[in-house]
This record gives structure tokens, C-alpha cells and sequence, in this order.
């Protein structure tokens, strides 16, 4: 099982490749309070952003633990899909309990 | 799923085994692209580069294994054509029973919205690419009998619409070529009802069958550089708005 700081460790090395390669505007820093989707999200993820660094996220996710795992955002606790706000450290919880 | 050159271009074709679908993957191929293909059942093509995958294309979980598989063993999709589809006779809306709604809602929406989904997804990670979803005349025809086809077919338009909004930004195109009457197995088994053929050609501007081939001319030009700014519009084949 992955715990909640390897999964935010996880995140940043994703952000910060696709910050490398430009898909991102600027640095991300992926720490608990960090909003990545909905309102107050940081600017440098956009929505199209947002969906690669999931999809991004999903493979090197899916690399380390050997399995295909998918992230799905509704099946995320602390998560609704009508005020859609997702912070840094709630999809950090939802990894550690997808590699459980 | 064998794994092919990263330079080759992909083209992602639903309902492959038969019918537009299967003359498209063959002319796809024939242009030189890797074609993934789906189907309900076996593949109906055999070829080096046309890679088959049985689904079924209602179910969610089902397209988002194929796209991930695709995205894992093809790396990329240039060009996605949301073919599959049901068209069956059908009752006037009086008669038509839940049952036939949700059979059209499950495959010919649903199926297109996991299509588009999981491969813009695909696309996103390449340097643009082409989304061409098939709708059909009957809706601007609105013909009876056909108030559920229509509503579907309607709805693929409009979802194509909003998603060449949101894709615009990644240089990714998206349209819908709308044909009149094809020769295909579905259409077939509705010809065998006395003139409805006849019935349906004389409500065409052009009152012929059209040929597959035409629809792939369309389709050649939509995929190509010249129509990179051409996205969110509907190709009618047969007939005038």
C-alpha cells in the first residue's frame, strides 16, 4: 500500500514532468491543501491539463504497483461531483487506498 | 494487441466487422494507417496492421480497456471515427417500448460518449488529431419511426460540437459526417419490408444509394491538413439540411 506522502511524492514527479515538457504553464506543488480541480485550483493547471496529469498519473500509478489501475474521480471520497473541488491531499488518500 | 511502429499514424474505427465501419478500416488501411477495430464479435479483416478488439461498445468498462490497451500497445490514435451503431425498424413513438430506447441510448450515445472520451484522452497526448463521429440524415429528415434513431444521432452531433470546443485548444478536430441511405446489413433487413427503401431514397436530394466510398472521400478530406480548421461541423451526404 502506498502511504499518503509516497502518493503526493508520486504526484509531484507527474506534475513536474509535465511541467517539463510544457504541458503545464508553471510548477505545481503537489502538497495536501493544493486545489487541482474547481475553484481556487492553481492557474497552471487548466482542464486539459488536469486530464493529462490524471492520465499521467494513472500510468506511473499503474508502473509502481504492477497493477491497471484506474482513477475514477467519482469513486473518490471527500469528492462531489456537484461542487467539484479536489484537493492535492484527498487524491492522495484515494491512491493509498487504490494500492491497498 | 501487437505493438507497431510509433511513426505510423492510428486510426481508431468502431464497429469494424462490417458495414461503414469495416469499408472504413479497409480504407484506412489502404492509406497506411495501424487500425484498431472493435467489434461484438470476431474480426472480419485480416491484415498486418488492423489490430481487433471484442467488446461491446456499450460498456463503459469495456471501451476504457480498449482505449488504455490502445494507448499502451499503439501509443496513439490520429484519428478516432465513432462508427458503431444500431439502426433497426422501428414503431412510431406511440409504440416504441422503453426497452428499444434504452437499446439506442445504450449503444448508439453511450457508446459514442466512451468512445470520444477515453480516446480524446489518447489524443491529447499526441500533437493534434481527428474526431469523426457518424450521425446520420434521418435527423434533419425527422422521419417517422425513427424518433429514437433521430434523437440519438442528434445527440452525437451536439456532443461532437461541444467536445471540437473543448479540444480546439490541443489542435485536435472534431466533425460528423451524416450519410443518406447505405447498402449495409442493417439496411437490408429493413428493405425486406415492402417500399421502405423507395420510401426513404425519395426523401434523399440525391434519390440513390450511397456508396461507402463516398463517405470515405469525406472522411479523407476531415483527417487531412487542409480541414486542421475545420472542426464542430456536420458533413450531410445525400441530402440538404
Amino acid at each position: 500500500m502506498m502511504s499518503k506522502e509516497e502518493a503526493l511524492a508520486l504526484m509531484q514527479e507527474t506534475l513536474d514532468s509535465l511541467t517539463r515538457s510544457g504541458t503545464l504553464k508553471g510548477e505545481v506543488k503537489a502538497e495536501p491543501d493544493t486545489i487541482l480541480m474547481g475553484t481556487g485550483a492553481d492557474g497552471s493547471l487548466d482542464s486539459l491539463g488536469f486530464v493529462t496529469f490524471i492520465m499521467e498519473l494513472e500510468d506511473r500509478l499503474s508502473d509502481s504497483s504492477g497493477d491497471d489501475l484506474a482513477i475514477v474521480l467519482t469513486d473518490i471520497v471527500g469528492f462531489d461531483i456537484n461542487s467539484p473541488i479536489l484537493t492535492a491531499g484527498v487524491l492522495a488518500d484515494h491512491l493509498s487506498s487504490l494500492t491497498a | 494487441m501487437a505493438d507497431t511502429a510509433e511513426n505510423i499514424p492510428v486510426a481508431v474505427i468502431t464497429g469494424s466487422s462490417r458495414g461503414l465501419g469495416r469499408a472504413m478500416a479497409e480504407h484506412f488501411l489502404a492509406k497506411g494507417y495501424a487500425v484498431a477495430g472493435c467489434s461484438r464479435g470476431d474480426a472480419t479483416i485480416e491484415h498486418a496492421a488492423y489490430h481487433h478488439t471484442a467488446l461491446d461498445i456499450g460498456d463503459e468498462a469495456d471501451v476504457t480497456a480498449w482505449a488504455k490497451s490502445v494507448r499502451r500497445n499503439l501509443k496513439r490514435a490520429d484519428v478516432v471515427i465513432a462508427n458503431a451503431g444500431l439502426a433497426r425498424a422501428a414503431l412510431l413513438l406511440s409504440m416504441t417500448p422503453g426497452e428499444v430506447l434504452n437499446d439506442f441510448m445504450r449503444v448508439n450515445f453511450a457508446g459514442v460518449f466512451y468512445t470520444l472520451r477515453e480516446f480524446s484522452k489518447v489524443m491529447m497526448r499526441g500533437d493534434g488529431g481527428r474526431v469523426i463521429a457518424i450521425s446520420s440524415t434521418m435527423v434533419p429528415l425527422s422521419q417517422d419511426g425513427t424518433a429514437v434513431y433521430s434523437a440519438t444521432k442528434a445527440g452525437v452531433t451536439s456532443m461532437t460540437k461541444v467536445l471540437a470546443r473543448e479540444l480546439a485548444p490541443q489542435g485536435i478536430t472534431c466533425n460528423v459526417i451524416a450519410p443518406a441511405m447505405m447498402r449495409t446489413d442493417a439496411t437490408a433487413e429493413l428493405a425486406k419490408d415492402g417500399d421502405w427503401e423507395q420510401r426513404m431514397l425519395a426523401l434523399q436530394t440525391f434519390p440513390r444509394i450511397i456508396e461507402m466510398e463516398e463517405i470515405c472521400h469525406a472522411a479523407d478530406f476531415l483527417v487531412s491538413d487542409k480541414a486542421r480548421s475545420i472542426t464542430g461541423q456536420v458533413v450531410y451526404i445525400g441530402v440538404v439540411d
